[in-house]
């Protein structure tokens, strides 16, 4: 059976963390789980390998800066074989590694995320380090990381799609990105025309769009449990939306499932 | 005809003519010469290979891989890539729309909203933690995962690489052999940086060549004819082929 490999961050993960270790304390994840009466929808990349027949092998980690993305692919990339499908979720370009100097551990950082004080790296230091990658030349690392990718996986009959929850990556606006298959973008005309949409080429909130949802806006889980679980992943009704929307695209345009 | 292609940082790079370092200048005046011939350019001659030399003096090992993805789709079957990457404690930052690489000798300086203060930070935080001694040096085993996925690349697109290090001692050459037994690291016996262990076997630096009139721990003239022997005996030992 050939293989679905996903690779990126949180939204592309499985539900993780889960299961607090010590209850009553309970993660997002077990909070919504508990709402739902005990079962967790499919994630889109699950849904979306069952619907091409394939198995699905999601190396996704939450709290993944790009970096560790890349070394996602790295970790599995001898075990790649023709006719196998990626899909890079591609996340911040500002989230960056470094190394815990007490654990001697690579640790994400997050822009807005909880700094570890046991680091190595003073607070000052992380936020100057955030500052400095908001320049658009850290753009350029990862679309060699992509170029590499995708000459990488040209050579065994493999394809694969790019994504991103950070459009300042990459977007629709680029004519070379939007001519280009291999990226998943927001290339829906209705909206990118539209002169009213500020965020018109971010995914993330092209996906959860209330359009998706007959108006209103339940692709969240903050929005599908009524604001009792506060968490900005996908719900049940986000993963179909994104599944069906990368589905629509790589069946329209992969020679590996329409040969 | 087939392309030996060389990326890396000085120690890989040749000589921009236009541009030299007061070092060279003053070299090449000492010697009497008016170019140096470096390794890659004598080794391309004798394996019949057209040289792309990637390679430029103070890069990262970042640059160096960035360079290796822009341009791995003109790799060819057949052509030979020898990546010299240099010390691990190197890194970038983007300074005046454009990457500058930091190196731990080079002067500790504010870059912009960068202050010395958070760039000697992050120096510190790439040093080799002798706590760990013994352990997994985690930024060497980020570029042994670059080395890993060249590999699986070259093995794909049939083309040879070889990896080497430099000046750096927390790479391949003094590296556990568990690490380090992998065909494709030149002279993966040697138990030190492949600089001090090359000039062992003849590889003068342009202070051996002037008597110590040019301070400069690179190859000079006669070192980098040295080494390209050295480089072309060992690629034929290795005998690497992924056909």
């Amino acid at each position: 059976m050939c293989k679905l490999w996903t690779f990126g961050c949180s939204f592309t993960a499985e539900y993780n963390p889960i299961d607090g270790i010590y209850p009553p304390y309970e993660n997002n994840y077990d909070k919504y789980r508990r709402f739902r009466g005990g079962k967790l929808p499919k994630t889109w990349p699950n849904i979306l390998a069952e619907k091409i027949g394939y198995e699905i092998m999601n190396c996704a980690m939450g709290g993944a800066s790009n970096y560790h993305i890349f070394n996602q692919f790295i970790d599995v990339c001898e075990l790649i074989k023709k006719d196998d499908i990626l899909i890079f979720g591609w996340t911040q370009i500002g989230r960056f590694v470094a190394v815990n100097t007490t654990q001697n551990i690579i640790t994400q950082i997050l822009p807005n995320g909880h700094i570890e004080d046991n680091i190595g790296l003073s607070k000052n230091t992380i936020e100057e380090i955030l500052v400095n990658r908001t320049h658009p030349l850290w753009k350029i690392e990862v679309m060699n990381w992509i170029k590499f990718i995708n000459v990488f996986v040209e050579k065994i009959g493999v394809e694969s799609y790019h994504w991103t929850s950070d459009n300042k990556l990459f977007n629709a606006e680029n004519t070379e990105i939007f001519n280009d298959n291999k990226f998943i973008v927001v290339r829906d005309p209705a909206v990118i025309n539209s002169k009213i949409y500020i965020d018109k080429h971010n995914m993330m909130w092209y996906l959860t769009h209330q359009d998706h949802y007959g108006g209103i806006q339940k692709g969240k889980i903050i929005d599908e449990t009524n604001n009792e679980v506060i968490d900005g992943h996908m719900g049940e009704f986000g993963h179909m939306v994104q599944c069906n929307m990368f589905y629509e695209h790589i069946s329209h345009v992969s020679k590996i499932l329409n040969r | 005809m087939k392309t030996l292609w060389i990326f890396g940082d000085s120690f890989s790079a040749r000589f921009d003519h236009n541009n030299l370092h007061d070092n060279h200048r003053r070299y090449m005046e000492i010697i009497g010469i008016n170019e140096i011939k470096t390794w890659s350019d004598s080794l391309a001659e004798k394996l019949g290979c057209e040289l792309k030399n990637l390679a430029r003096g103070g890069d990262s090992n970042y640059q160096t891989f960035q360079n290796i993805c822009d341009n791995c789709h003109e790799i060819k079957e057949d052509d030979i890539v020898i990546v010299g990457w240099g010390l691990i404690t190197k890194f970038r930052i983007s300074y005046n729309n454009q990457f500058v690489n930091i190196h731990p000798q080079g002067e500790i300086k504010d870059y912009g909203s960068l202050s010395k203060e958070t760039i000697q930070e992050i120096l510190d935080n790439r040093l080799k933690d002798l706590r760990y001694s013994g352990k997994r040096d985690r930024y060497a085993e980020e570029v042994n995962m670059w080395e890993k996925v060249i590999s699986v690349l070259a093995k794909n697109k049939k083309f040879e690489v070889y990896f080497w290090s430099s000046e750096e001692e927390r790479l391949i050459n003094c590296e556990p052999n568990k690490y380090k037994n992998k065909s494709n690291y030149l002279y993966n016996d040697s138990k030190e940086p492949l600089i001090h262990y090359v000039r062992k076997k003849g590889c003068t630096t342009m202070e051996d060549e002037t008597n110590g009139l040019v301070s400069d721990s690179h190859f000079g003239a006669g070192g980098h004819n040295k080494l390209a022997d050295i480089f072309y005996d060992e690629i034929k030992n290795l005998k690497i082929r992924y056909v």
